[in-house]
């Protein structure tokens, strides 16, 4: 739950509630250079400092925009978060209805901020309640064009969270990293997308992956969830912009609110309850080699010989590809004439005169599956590629995990419900039993998922454990997704959350022996 | 209290002759009262806004055309005027201005049953309306 004054949760459950709320949107992306953090007893209130959030998030990226407020346009404001499974990555959408009477927000038009109709303009969105400081629930970025309703002159603006936004692109380059922790390979990956230090708070993941190879061009999406679904902990980026990530074994917490009969408009089972009794994964496990000969011409490692010489024209070059059975961690680019132990190429004349210059490798890239090496002629004459051998730390399968657990009990009771995963960051059998089992722990009975409509507060977050207290349904659940609206017909929260039974983690040193704390999967 | 209306836009500034009665002022809601599961209610306010229902039996041609003014200008000028009702406490309110028919009763232009609605709004990012 957000960190916010008692009278703001108090004012969200009084009789009659004053909302207020703000939409902030940077079209043209400048950055506000004066902005700094609020100094008591040197910054003004009201002034241009940003005050830091309560729950001492360090300032963000965000927070330098120079944004301009266009609350006075709003009609209507969506706003949902939601914990994606089996992924464990959370997304949150926003969407913007707005008063475009004056074609404000129309292309081709006289529009001040014509030139800025596109996508991927930062918007903020906060509410609250009468006097209260709003609290931010969304920062994100605008999906395409506004969408334009002529007839009620309305400006549509759809927005995703940062980490959607990240999670379209493709890798610039590979990452090849060993004996790597879960946060550690986020963090590769975050570095590689420009996403600064600050901007981010991983939590130790427990996942260690042996080999991490991501391939050039390889989707950020899949790279983030398949990193995520071997470590089952939680990424997100918080309301403030924060993006965050911890383990699937967290401290057991409290609930935070109570919804009874006199805070909730409506509450429903949810129709879409998962079971899943048996977990299969399969995840092959690699390991660097020591430098190898990894490729020969002829394709058999023993005979480097070409059968077919590759043409490098004179003051021209030539590509030559080696497809690789297995990913590589490093691998040396061939040097002209043989060399024992170490990767070389040997190049022909016309004639077949030995080439003893001029000849190089000037370029080289390495994806997944192949090795495309460029060689350069700066010979007046046609030299022929006749033999290579390259040498590389290749990352071997040593060992291929076919994890299965299930849970009888709940096999015989609701039939087989089974989540199979095929994915090779997990690293180890422990890994895939850890996991397999929290997931068990957690999806294996009946447990109800409920959808509640409630006199919410905005402070509540995805993975809040909340008490209802109902005649229906009694008992802790965890939110799994908050939708808002506000709109002239009312403010609307209904929550999505799941039967939440607290697992009290034995640690060492502290939790006594055979008392009520368990070992953690 | 004779609760004449001053209308102000960029182009002109005007104080009607004192109007007839009723002067209707009204509050336009927006809320909504929601019923939890124990059966009671909580509202939940979103905002409130005025309009006021101004009439004048009679009018001069000179005044109708003054105020006709504010209500064209609305379309020329792409702006609302903005009114104070000293006697309402209502001081320089935005408001979008609409008329009823013209009704000319006699030669002199005089018109009968001026009708005059102000609804309270805002003139919305000043500055940056686009044809």
């Amino acid at each position: 739950m957000q960190t916010v004054s008692n009278s703001f949760h108090q004012k969200s459950q009084a009789g009659i509630r004053k909302h207020r709320w703000s939409l902030l949107m940077s079209f043209d992306k400048d950055f506000d250079d004066s902005k700094t953090f609020f100094t008591l007893n040197s910054s003004s209130l009201d002034g241009s400092d940003v005050l830091a959030p309560v729950d001492d998030n360090p300032i963000q990226y965000w927070d330098f925009y120079a944004y301009t407020p266009y609350t006075d346009r709003v009609i209507s404001l969506e706003w949902e978060r939601e914990i994606g499974f089996p992924y464990s990555v959370q997304s949150s959408i926003a969407t913007a209805v707005l008063n475009n009477f004056d074609n404000y927000f129309s292309s081709h038009t006289n529009s001040p901020i014509n030139q800025y109709l596109i996508p991927a303009r930062p918007i903020k969105l906060l509410s609250g309640y009468d006097s209260e400081p709003l609290l931010q629930q969304f920062v994100g970025i605008t999906q395409d064009k506004p969408e334009l309703d002529q007839n009620n002159r309305t400006a549509k603006f759809h927005s995703l969270d940062y980490l959607s936004e990240l999670f379209k692109l493709q890798l610039s380059e590979s990452v090849a990293m060993s004996d790597v922790r879960t946060d550690e390979a986020l963090a590769a990956l975050f570095q590689q997308f420009g996403v600064a230090p600050y901007q981010y708070e991983l939590a130790r993941g427990r996942n260690v992956i042996p080999f991490l190879f991501l391939a050039e061009g390889t989707s950020a999406a899949s790279c983030f969830r398949d990193i995520m679904q071997a470590e089952g902990g939680q990424l997100w980026i918080d309301e403030q912009g924060l993006i965050r990530f911890d383990q699937r074994l967290v401290t057991a917490t409290g609930p935070v609110f109570t919804f009874n009969e006199s805070n909730t408009v409506s509450l429903a089972t949810s129709a879409d309850t998962e079971i899943i009794n048996r977990v299969k994964v399969t995840s092959n496990i690699r390991q660097i080699q020591d430098l190898q000969p990894i490729h020969a011409g002829s394709g058999q490692l023993t005979s480097p010989t070409l059968t077919e010489p590759v043409t490098i024209p004179a003051g021209g070059s030539a590509t030559y590809t080696i497809k690789l059975d297995d990913p590589l961690n490093t691998y040396n680019e061939p040097t002209l004439g043989f060399v024992s132990g170490n990767s070389w190429f040997t190049a022909l004349t016309s004639t077949d005169s030995n080439v003893v210059s001029n000849v190089s490798v000037t370029d080289s890239v390495l994806t997944l599956n192949q090795l495309v090496i460029t060689f350069t002629n700066a010979n007046s004459f046609d030299t022929y590629l006749s033999a290579i051998e390259v040498y590389g730390e290749p990352a071997k399968i040593i060992d291929t995990i076919n994890y299965e657990a299930y849970d009888q009990d709940s096999i015989d009771q609701y039939g087989d419900h089974l989540l199979d995963i095929k994915n090779d960051m997990f690293g180890s059998e422990s890994n895939c039993e850890s996991f397999a089992y929290t997931i068990l722990d957690a999806y294996s009975q009946f447990d109800s998922i409920i959808e509640l409509s409630v006199k919410g507060d905005p402070a509540l977050q995805l993975g809040d454990i909340i008490w209802v207290d109902t005649r229906k349904i009694v008992g802790q659940f965890q939110i799994t997704k908050i939708s808002n609206s506000i709109n002239p017909r009312g403010v609307t929260q209904v929550i999505k959350a799941k039967r939440y039974d607290p697992r009290f983690w034995f640690i060492l040193d502290i939790s006594q022996l055979n008392g009520t704390e368990v070992l953690a999967p | 209290m004779a609760y004449e209306i001053t209308l102000h836009d960029s182009t002109s500034s005007w104080t009607s002759p004192p109007p007839n009665t009723p002067l209707i002022e009204q509050v336009i809601e927006a809320s909504s009262e929601v019923t939890t599961l124990d059966l009671n209610v909580y509202v939940d306010l979103l905002s409130t806004k005025r309009s006021w229902t101004v009439q004048w039996g009679y009018m001069s041609a000179e005044d109708y055309a003054i105020l006709r003014g504010f209500y064209n200008r609305q379309f020329s000028s792409l702006e609302f005027p903005d009114v104070t009702i000293t006697d309402l406490g209502v001081s320089s309110v935005v408001v979008r201005a609409t008329l009823n028919d013209q009704n000319v009763t006699d030669e002199s232009g005089l018109v009968e049953n001026v009708q005059l609605t102000l609804r309270e709004t805002i003139q919305s990012t000043t500055g940056y309306f686009v044809s």
